[in-house]
């Protein structure tokens, strides 16, 4: 007998939680970004119908409690529901996002769901033809910071099936994310499990891969102009307890591109523009049909470097770029520019000039350490960044942000000396 | 950029000043205190930045309008650095203090204000009075470097950027203000903060809203249990409901039934009886009944019949002939037509008979009518009487053609002739041989009398010449008068000739007679005129010789006489020639005339010859003519015999011509036709007359076989008739017959069928009678009655028991009603019905009650539900916070920039000299001789420092006047040059060394001449030993005196 069975495994839902830094979008454009992680969710119960998956492995984060979107929940049971109806059972555990002493709504969950309890692993057997295929084991988050890690607590049990751990972590401290449930790579290799479905990290990641196969398999829908590229789902197919199959599946519609532009080339405004215009047209074929949200980088050293770093012009190439977008179905939104072009001034040259723009070009090189980022932070940015009604939005600000800025300030200030010189 | 050329109109106290070009390095301007120095650096100032318009006291003053009026204003003329050349017109102009300016360009065009100021680098006034146009008050203010406009140049000289620091700062602190400030409301990252305070109030709201939604969940399961209960309750009274209804409808019913019950019980039961018994005596009684009186007509008819069919005769022979009966009556109609043609044809025939008999007539009496048929008339024959008549008419038409040819040639010829004699007869040929032998005698005799005419001219001209000879000699040689006599005589002699010659040519020819008689004239004229001459000289020696000499001469003479005679007699011979009895010279004329005219006649009737001829050749052609017509003509007549030939062939006569043979044609044609119908027209007749006849023995035998009476042979259609309609009689009787006898045969068939089935159903009735177990009709009947009553009894208990098995449905439940009635009443099951009924609607309101909060509840969890605006605020509040860091990244960036400019700054005034101040060091060292080396500027402090020798820094306060002076103007010296980075504009100095020292002076001058090589100067003064200095140091400047010379500056070197 043929003990195959196939599963999907997908985490961090995020489901109606808004998208973040990102600037205004008009009214048509901010709905499709309303709808974005419903339609992704939508996406991933397609698939698992459309593959008739024996189950679904959702490892954390479905919701954001703090948001408190009923809607969000009521989606999530509907789109269980119809697994339900396929009957496909579905096991999941809550994070950090979404933990169980903030689940503040009583929703009934349909009989093919399965939530793992708050702080203590538990496990529950997938029966086929009376014969256990597979046990998966989990736990949700009690409280949305857990700083401890469970995995001590994950003992496989005797018994000839397919072991699967479903866990909310951060595997090695990710320090682009919260460090909750930290857990090491090692460790989880060794704790005798075929496959680790893992949750948390938004950048699809196959940790391990195989006996056991360890991974996030990231956000369905990305949220952020840091989650580029694109977001879903893995397919899993497991056959005499090994996986076979391991493929990964986009359910997100909309997607985010950081796109850099090299406009060094480019003597005329105009040429730059067409760039733009064409680089803007080539994210539109990438994202196959689906929205894009772009940033772009301006890069390269370039006679139009004041022209790029004056805000007016910057805003009238974001309109050019983004006029008659809105009314697109594969609609490239500009989002933002990151300006990072060079003066066309050899910058070496300055440093030896003894002139005040030499000065200025040596001081700011002086100013990319920690401790200078710090006096800065102290001493310039105080009035901004302690303001009493502010400082709760830049308690966040990093270092690495500060220090950017600084190199920010070295551009605009050379080019405040300089550009008088050559007459730009 | 240079000032080429001053010229003022009106200002200040100069009116049209113009001290021509200026030089390209130094121009110095000397003159005296008055001369108008000041007041033409002031000019430059006021060309190039407008006029003074201070309000202030003396403000007027500084105005330089003309003191007397007049224009205010002027031109200069301005040298770029391409040589380029710009005219700068300023005038006065009402409401604009400044004054009108107009730049006439190169290239034509004409500018204003903005373009000037672009020209001259957009420095600002002050600037240029300071720096570029100063006096020696301007040199010595102390508080020059606090100007902060010349304090930014001195700083962002030299620190490699063209924008002051002190912008840029500036420009950042505006920036910074637009995006943040810590207690305002309008910069951006305020305004953003705002909304964001806002949009957290309102989704912090909704979402104590969505906690709501778990007790609505709870509400709405104790509502829908709530009315689970109540339905179920609902459903219990609407089933004991129908019950009481079904009783109360059914109640009516059940009595009814429990009544018919008792009323079958009681009737007796009587027996065996048929099905429908009754009915079926009925009927059959009723069958019988009609039967009976279908039997009694149906015989009186069947005798009514039989009795008609003996009333009728018939006569069957005449029948049995009905197809030869019909047989003629298809004859009747062409039997008519016979005896109408008949007599028709009967007239046709005599007519005909007549008509042959006309046509043989005009054939010939011979002709019989069998001839006419034998007559070959055929289309061959006629084909040849045609070949005929076209052979003979060709003939004729020939002969017609000659005919008249030869008619014309006959007219032509006599014609012809007639001309002919008509000429002869006008031409005479006798006169015509007299002229021929006249004429040559005529013209011989002519040119005869001419030549004797001719000789008899000279003959006489000869004896004039004799006379004259005569006379000459006579007159020499002998006595004058016998030679004037002679002489006399002679020339009378002379012109009387000559008279007598010219009177005979004349007549012949007056032009010639009249020549001759001038001649004449002359000669004797000549004559008169020699005798007198000759009569003086009388040559008396030869006279001897003269006279033998006129002796010879008289011989001659006479000679010539007889000549004379002659020759008269010969003309005169000759006058008879041609008919002249005496001749004249007149008479010559007429005879030429006459020998003229007879010429022309004798050539007329040549020529009436000559066509008499031509007619004579012309009439024998005719006759030629006219004989080979004759020729042609005798060819005929062969033609014509064959055509005898053929008529003979054809026995007719032989005068016919085809013409006639064609008319006999159709003549016999003609009467061939007649012939022919004539004898159609008797066959038929025959034909039609043997058609009757036998009709009406036909009809003879058909009556004697049909036995019928009353045939008549003259009429035998008349007779036919009568047969005929007998024959319809006959048929019409025999039809009738036969319909009665058909009738009466079908009658006996039904009679026979009535008879049988009256059998049957007297059968039926007995056998009735034996099933109901009875004998008679009357026992059958009662017996009957009583069975019916019981099955209607049983009809009408099983209709009331179905329609309580309707009510109920089934048999168990029509059985629980039945038992059910038994206990409840009428008044009972109305009573518990309305109980049922009060409590049902009660709890149906209640239901609705119910069931309308449930919707609301559901309602409001939908809305929860679907709530967007959350998300929608939490996604707008994402954008905020969006929005804010990025402007609060740029007020950062701006804030760093700024801080960073402020230490470096700092960094640069510590550590480095602005480019300024180096080359104010550089001339102010050179001027000092180098007694300073370095001047020294804290950015941002108010005064600047020289270093000494020993390095010490000293305020400027503490220098020298003439010191400070040589500082201040090295300062100038070196923004000029700053500020040339821009335009490089002339440096006007008005007497500003007038402090320094021989030494400093010339090393001040030194400095000057380096300056000049990039700055135009005009240098103001009083003093000639400045001029000198500076006219020797520095080389192709320019001197320009103004006002009245101060003298040689020589005698004023104070050294």
């Amino acid at each position: 007998m043929s003990q195959s069975f196939s599963f999907i495994h997908a985490a961090d839902l995020h489901l109606d939680t808004p998208f973040t830094g990102m600037g205004s979008l008009p009214q048509k454009l901010r709905e499709r970004v309303l709808h974005s992680t419903f339609v992704a969710y939508e996406n991933l119960i397609q698939l698992c119908i459309e593959r008739n998956v024996d189950f679904l492995l959702l490892a954390g984060d479905i919701y954001d409690a703090s948001d408190r979107s009923l809607r969000a929940q009521i989606y999530f049971r509907e789109g269980l529901e119809k697994l339900a109806r396929h009957g496909i059972q579905v096991y999941l555990v809550h994070g950090n996002h979404d933990p169980l002493d903030r689940k503040e709504l009583s929703l009934s969950l349909p009989v093919n769901t399965h939530v793992f309890p708050p702080g203590q692993v538990a496990s529950y057997g997938y029966e086929r033809d009376g014969k256990e295929l597979a046990r998966i084991y989990g736990v949700s988050y009690p409280r949305s910071q857990v700083k401890e890690s469970y995995l001590p607590a994950f003992k496989r049990e005797e018994g000839d099936f397919f072991a699967i751990g479903l866990l909310h972590t951060n595997v090695d401290g990710n320090s682009a994310h919260d460090n909750y449930a930290p857990v090491a790579r090692a460790e989880l290799i060794h704790q005798g499990f075929d496959y680790w479905a893992l949750g948390h990290i938004h950048q699809k990641n196959i940790i391990h891969n195989e006996e056991p196969v360890i991974l996030y398999p990231g956000n369905i829908q990305g949220r952020n102009v840091k989650e580029t590229s694109e977001r879903g789902c893995y397919f899993v197919k497991v056959q005499d307890k090994k996986v076979r199959e391991l493929s990964f599946c986009a359910t997100d519609c909309l997607r985010w591109y950081q796109e850099e532009v090299h406009v060094s080339d480019c003597e005329q405004i105009q040429e730059s523009l067409d760039l733009l215009e064409a680089k803007k047209e080539e994210v539109r074929i990438q994202a196959g049909g689906r929205g894009a949200l772009v940033r772009f980088h301006l890069t390269g050293r370039t006679s139009l470097h004041p022209f790029f770093h004056d805000e007016k012009n910057l805003a009238d190439i974001q309109e050019m770029l983004r006029r008659q977008e809105e009314e697109r179905d594969d609609f490239v939104w500009i989002d933002s520019f990151a300006v990072g072009t060079r003066p066309l001034i050899q910058l070496e040259q300055l440093a030896e000039e003894e002139t005040l723009p030499g000065d200025f070009y040596q001081l700011s090189q002086e100013y990319r350490n920690m401790e200078k980022v710090h006096r800065v932070r102290k001493d310039v940015l105080t009035p901004l960044l302690d303001h009493y009604l502010l400082r709760v939005y830049f308690r966040t600000l990093s270092d690495e942000e500060i220090l950017e800025w600084i190199e920010e300030a070295e551009t605009l200030g050379l080019d405040l000396l300089v550009s008088g010189e050559d007459g730009k | 950029m240079r000032i080429k050329r001053i010229v003022i109109n009106g200002f200040g106290s100069l009116h049209d000043f113009d001290p021509g070009e200026l030089a390209n390095g130094l121009t110095i301007f000397e003159g005296r205190n008055e001369a108008g120095k000041s007041t033409i650096m002031a000019f430059i100032r006021a060309i190039l930045l407008g006029f003074p318009t201070g309000k202030g006291k003396g403000s007027k003053y500084e105005r330089y309008e003309p003191f007397s009026g007049g224009p205010y204003g002027g031109t200069l003329t301005l040298v770029d650095d391409q040589g380029q050349e710009y005219r700068i017109v300023r005038n006065r102009v009402t409401g604009k203090s400044g004054g009108q300016v107009t730049v006439f360009l190169p290239d034509g065009t004409q500018e204003g204000e903005s373009f000037l100021q672009r020209l001259i680098g957009g420095i600002s006034p002050v600037l240029f009075k300071q720096i570029f146009a100063f006096s020696l008050t301007e040199l010595q203010q102390m508080d020059f470097l606090e100007n902060e406009e010349i304090n930014s140049y001195i700083y962002s000289a030299g620190m490699g950027t063209g924008i002051p620091v002190m912008e840029v700062d500036r420009k950042l602190d505006g920036a910074m203000n637009a995006l943040f400030k810590p207690r305002a409301s309008t910069p951006l990252i305020n305004q953003h903060s705002a909304k964001l305070k806002e949009l957290e109030k309102e989704i912090s709201r909704l979402q104590q809203q969505s906690s709501q939604y778990n007790q609505l969940l709870a509400e709405e399961q104790e509502i829908e249990k709530t009315m689970v209960q109540g339905e179920q309750e609902s459903e219990g009274l609407r089933r004991k409901r129908h019950e009481l209804d079904i009783m109360g409808k059914g109640r009516e019913s059940w009595e009814a039934l429990w009544e018919l019950r008792f009323r079958l019980n009681n009737l007796p039961d009587p027996g065996e009886f048929p099905t429908e018994g009754l009915e079926r005596l009925d009927q059959i009684l009723l069958e019988k009944r009609r039967l009976e009186v279908l039997l009694k007509q149906k015989k009186e008819k069947r005798t009514q019949l039989q009795a008609e069919m003996k009333r009728i005769e018939r006569n069957l022979a005449l029948l049995r002939e009905k197809h030869a009966l019909e047989n003629l009556l298809r004859k009747v109609g062409r039997v008519k037509e016979c005896q109408e043609r008949l007599s028709g044809n009967r007239v046709l025939i005599q007519q005909y008979e007549e008509a042959v008999e006309l046509q043989l007539r005009q054939l010939g009496g011979s002709w019989q009518p069998e001839d006419l048929l034998a007559m070959d008339i055929s289309l061959g024959q006629r084909e040849q009487v045609r070949f005929f008549r076209n052979g003979i008419q060709e003939e004729g038409n020939e002969q017609l053609r000659v005919e008249s040819q030869r008619e014309r040639l006959k007219k032509e010829w006599q014609k012809q002739k007639a001309l002919q004699a008509s000429l002869e007869k006008e031409v005479s040929f006798s006169s015509l041989a007299q002229l021929e032998k006249e004429i040559p005698i005529r013209e011989a005799a002519l040119k005869e009398i001419e030549r004797i005419r001719h000789t008899i001219e000279g003959v006489q001209r000869e004896e004039a010449h004799l006379l004259e000879r005569i006379k000459d000699i006579e007159e020499r040689g002998k006595e004058r008068p016998v030679k004037e006599k002679s002489m006399r005589q002679m020339i009378f002699l002379v012109f009387i000739f000559g008279v007598i010659v010219s009177i005979i040519i004349g007549f012949q020819n007056f032009w010639l007679g009249l020549l001759t008689g001038a001649f004449t004239m002359f000669f004797v004229f000549l004559l008169i005129k020699q005798n007198k001459s000759e009569r003086g000289e009388a040559p008396q020696v030869e006279q001897g010789k003269w006279i033998s000499k006129l002796r010879e001469l008289q011989l001659q003479l006479d000679d010539n006489r007889r000549e004379q005679d002659q020759l008269h007699k010969q003309l005169q011979e000759q006058g008879k020639k041609v008919g002249l009895s005496s001749f004249s010279l007149s008479s010559i004329s007429r005879v030429e005339e006459k020998t003229r005219e007879m010429r022309r006649e004798r050539e007329g009737i040549l020529r009436l010859k000559e066509r008499i001829k031509d007619y004579r050749q012309q009439l024998s052609l005719l006759e030629e003519e006219y004989r080979s017509l004759e020729e042609e003509g005798k060819g005929e007549t062969k033609i014509a015999q064959q055509w005898q030939e053929w008529l003979l062939q054809r026995n007719l006569e032989s005068s016919l011509s085809p013409e006639g043979v064609m008319d006999f044609f159709r003549l016999v044609e003609r009467g061939r036709d007649l012939y022919s119908h004539l004898c159609q027209a008797r066959e038929e007749y025959k034909g039609d007359q043997q058609f009757i006849s036998t009709f009406s023995q036909q009809v003879e035998s058909l009556f004697n076989k049909a036995t019928v009476q009353g045939f008549s042979l003259e009429e035998p259609l008349t007779s036919f008739y009568l047969l005929h309609k007998k024959m319809e009689e006959e048929e019409e009787k025999f039809y009738q017959w036969n319909q009665w006898e058909k009738e009466l045969n079908t009658l006996e068939e039904e009679l026979a069928e009535v008879l049988l089935t009256y059998d049957s159903y007297e059968q039926q009735e007995k056998e009735l009678y034996g099933r109901g177990g009875v004998a008679e009709e009357e026992e059958f009947r009662r017996k009957g009655g009583i069975h019916r009553q019981r099955a209607q009894l049983q009809n009408e208990i099983q209709r009331r028991e179905s329609e309580l098995l309707v009510l109920t449905g089934t048999e168990e439940k029509k059985d629980a009603l039945e038992t059910s009635l038994q206990t409840y009443d009428s008044f009972t099951i109305e009573e518990e019905l309305q109980k049922v009924i009060e409590k049902g609607n009660a709890l149906q309101h209640q239901l609705n009650q119910w069931r309308e909060r449930k919707g609301q509840v559901r309602e409001q969890i939908i809305r929860l539900e679907q709530e967007g605006t959350l998300s929608r605020l939490l996604q707008e509040k994402e954008e905020t916070l969006t929005e804010l860091k990025r402007e609060a990244k740029k007020w950062g960036v701006y804030a760093i920039c700024r801080h960073l400019l402020k230490e470096s700054r700092e960094k640069y005034e510590r550590e480095r000299q602005p480019g300024v101040l180096r080359e104010a060091s550089h001339y102010f060292s050179k001027i000092t001789g180098g007694s300073y080396a370095r001047i020294v500027a804290p950015i941002g402090s108010e005064t600047l420092y020289v270093e000494g020798e020993k390095g010490e820094q000293i305020e400027p306060g503490y220098l020298s006047r003439g010191t400070r002076e040589q500082l201040y103007l090295s300062m100038r010296f070196a923004l000029a040059r700053e500020f040339s980075r821009q335009v490089s504009l002339p440096l006007v100095m008005d007497d500003i060394l007038v402090n320094f020292d021989l030494g400093r002076l010339r090393k001040t001058v030194e400095a000057l001449r380096e300056i000049s090589k990039y700055h135009q100067i005009l240098f103001f003064t009083c003093h000639p030993y400045v001029s000198k200095i500076l006219l020797e140091e520095i080389e192709g400047s320019k001197l320009i005196q103004i006002g009245n010379p101060i003298g040689d500056y020589k005698e004023n070197v104070l050294f």
